[in-house]
């Protein structure tokens, strides 16, 4: 295919926006590779953490409420109902104790995409104490057809107070930054709830069993916390090895100075 | 609205009963507000100026006390709005016609930090001076309630017959003005304890901690210092109080008002102090701590009225001659 030549004015025009075009190319920087600001990423292992959680003593009393001033509320729990912040079985199986790793993961992690849900129901939050990672989605919903708002108190993150006027509202939220973040509802003061932010997914919440495990920890020595809403936390220590289970038993007691945990049982393959 | 040609009389009984009116909405409104923050309610409503999108939402729970807060301030304000016009059209003189403007301008602004309470989620420093400011406009109704009552003319009228001691006066209003200007003080340090959460950041009363004064790992706690502060200022309102009270009492002869407004100080400071323990002892009992903030208002109230009655009688022992004249009346009146 035959080309006709830029006539001289062509040439006139093209010179000089190439000459820029050239300054542009050399005063541009090469592109560097994209920065992770978390770090390199994480990595999943095969050793795990499991345990249960025991109160010992005299238990901090639970408060013991009526909720006459909502019908809807009273109607689900007629007379005096007791919040169960203290939740303790028949065997001292301790609930809602957050297990988390706070010293010892190296690396960023990816949040699930699923969220967590966080249900008003009955006039109480379900569940009481529930952990996510940094940025995995919370859904907050509302089964109760009477009004709630969601109040939380968060410190590190941008706090909230969202309107949940009937049953069906749902909002989605996330937090970028680990704490333990207070949720209450001001209209029906004696709900409270509790979303630990990890930012690695080490971490687990007891249930009524006071039963507890952590999973895909790479080898390596870790710093665990026991953490209740009421009773002083409970740091511990393990080391694991690859495929290893160490069972590590938690006991709260009511002077929780003296509270201690121990190893229960010889570490598993 | 008015000038200074303006003929000033003495206010009706409707103008009368109107003030008054407003100033006890007012104090109602006051203790409305204190039983939103003793029972938590302060963000039950999570929106403003509607609630949860609404004129009247469900009153539930702490919505009753939320809303309720609202609806009594929305009524209060208007009230306060037309008692600009009841001053003006009842000829009123310029100061106190003034005051209702301010007090108008003073409540507006109180809604507004109470607006921005909610939709900041209760920053203590905004609920704060939304504390204090309610504490102004209480002040601004009252002396305007004082200054159309009968009893400000039978003051004016008592002036002329009842000499007064120029010394003792002016001894007695400046300790009036001091008590009154600890008593806010008190009134802002109360505020800031009540909203940052520091009510019970002390457990005992009258020891702190089992000490006189908390030790080095107490002040560790949250709140302890503006909890001790607090309760070590009262001390000095007590103290205030009382001078202030004896030195009104010793000018009784100057006015038949001196003597009662004496005796109500010092119950009303009394008061205060057993309810400031009692709070602590109940464990911050919503009725308890509710009365606490209510009887701190009128203590100030007591103060910046005795202050307001003291500068008038001064006033009017300075300038005799014009004793008899209508209530606030233009010239010689002072603020």
């Amino acid at each position: 295919m035959q080309t006709t030549p830029p006539s001289r004015a062509g040439r006139a025009l093209i010179a000089p926006l190439a000459g820029l075009l050239l300054l542009a190319a050399c005063g541009r920087k090469a592109p560097e590779a994209p920065k992770d600001p978390a770090g390199p990423a994480g990595l999943l292992g095969t050793a795990s953490v499991a345990g249960r959680v025991t109160f010992a003593g005299t238990l901090p009393p639970n408060e013991k409420v009526t909720m006459a001033t909502d019908p809807f509320c009273a109607g689900h729990n007629p007379g005096e109902t007791e919040i169960p912040a203290c939740a303790v079985g028949p065997d001292g199986a301790l609930a809602n104790v957050l297990v988390r790793v706070t010293a010892g993961v190296s690396g960023s992690y990816s949040p699930p995409a699923e969220a967590r849900q966080l249900d008003q129901k009955g006039c109480a939050y379900s569940p009481r104490v529930l952990a996510l990672m940094t940025g995995q989605p919370l859904d907050i919903v509302s089964s109760d057809d009477t009004l709630h708002n969601v109040h939380a108190a968060a410190k590190e993150n941008k706090a909230f107070n969202l309107g949940m006027p009937a049953a069906g509202t749902r909002y989605t939220r996330t937090f970028a930054k680990p704490e333990i973040v207070p949720f209450k509802c001001d209209v029906h003061p004696w709900m409270r709830a509790w979303v630990a932010v990890v930012p690695h997914p080490f971490f687990s919440v007891t249930g009524p069993d006071g039963l507890f495990e952590i999973k895909g920890l790479p080898a390596g020595t870790y710093t665990i916390e026991a953490w209740h809403e009421k009773l002083d936390a409970q740091p511990f220590t393990v080391t694991v090895a690859d495929g290893e289970k160490s069972v590590h038993d938690v006991r709260f007691t009511d002077s929780s100075s003296a509270a201690s945990s121990s190893p229960a049982a010889a570490p598993t393959r | 609205m008015r000038n200074a040609s303006d003929t000033v009389k003495e206010p009706g009984t409707f103008v009368r009963v109107a003030t008054r009116t407003v100033a006890v909405s007012v104090f109602l409104l006051l203790v409305a507000g204190a039983l939103v923050t003793s029972t938590g309610s302060g963000l039950a409503v999570p929106d403003w100026p509607l609630s949860y999108g609404k004129l009247m939402p469900p009153m539930v729970g702490g919505i009753l006390y939320e809303h309720g807060h609202r609806l009594i301030a929305a009524t209060v304000a208007t009230m306060v709005g037309l008692q600009i016009l009841v001053l003006g059209f009842g000829r009123t003189d310029r100061t106190t016609f003034r005051l209702g403007l301010g007090a108008f301008g003073a409540i507006l602004a109180q809604a507004v930090l109470g607006g921005m309470t909610v939709l900041f989620l209760l920053p203590p420093a905004i609920s704060s001076a939304h504390a204090g400011l309610a504490q102004i406009v209480f002040a601004l109704t009252a002396t305007i309630a004082l200054r159309t009552s009968l009893l400000w003319g039978r003051f004016t009228a008592e002036a002329s017959r009842a000499a007064a001691d120029p010394a003792g006066l002016e001894k007695a209003l400046r300790l009036a003005l001091w008590a009154a200007g600890a008593s806010y003080i008190q009134i802002l340090l109360g505020a800031i304890v009540r909203h940052t959460g520091a009510g019970l950041a002390i457990p005992d009363w009258p020891l702190s901690f089992g000490k006189l004064v908390p030790t080095g790992p107490d002040w560790a706690a949250a709140g302890v210092l503006a909890h001790f502060v607090h309760r070590t200022f009262a001390w000095v309102v007590v103290a205030l109080v009382v001078a202030a009270a004896i030195s009104l009492r010793r000018m009784r002869r100057a006015s038949s008002c001196f003597g009662p407004v004496s005796t109500i100080w010092l119950v009303l400071a009394a008061a205060q102090v057993t309810l400031g323990a009692t709070s602590v002892w109940t464990a911050k009992a919503v009725a308890i701590t509710s009365a606490h903030l209510a009887v701190g208002g009128l203590l100030w109230i007591t103060g910046v009225l005795a202050a307001v009655l003291l500068a008038r009688r001064k006033a009017l022992t300075t300038a005799p001659a014009t004793a008899g004249a209508p209530a606030g009346a233009p010239a010689p009146a002072p603020a």
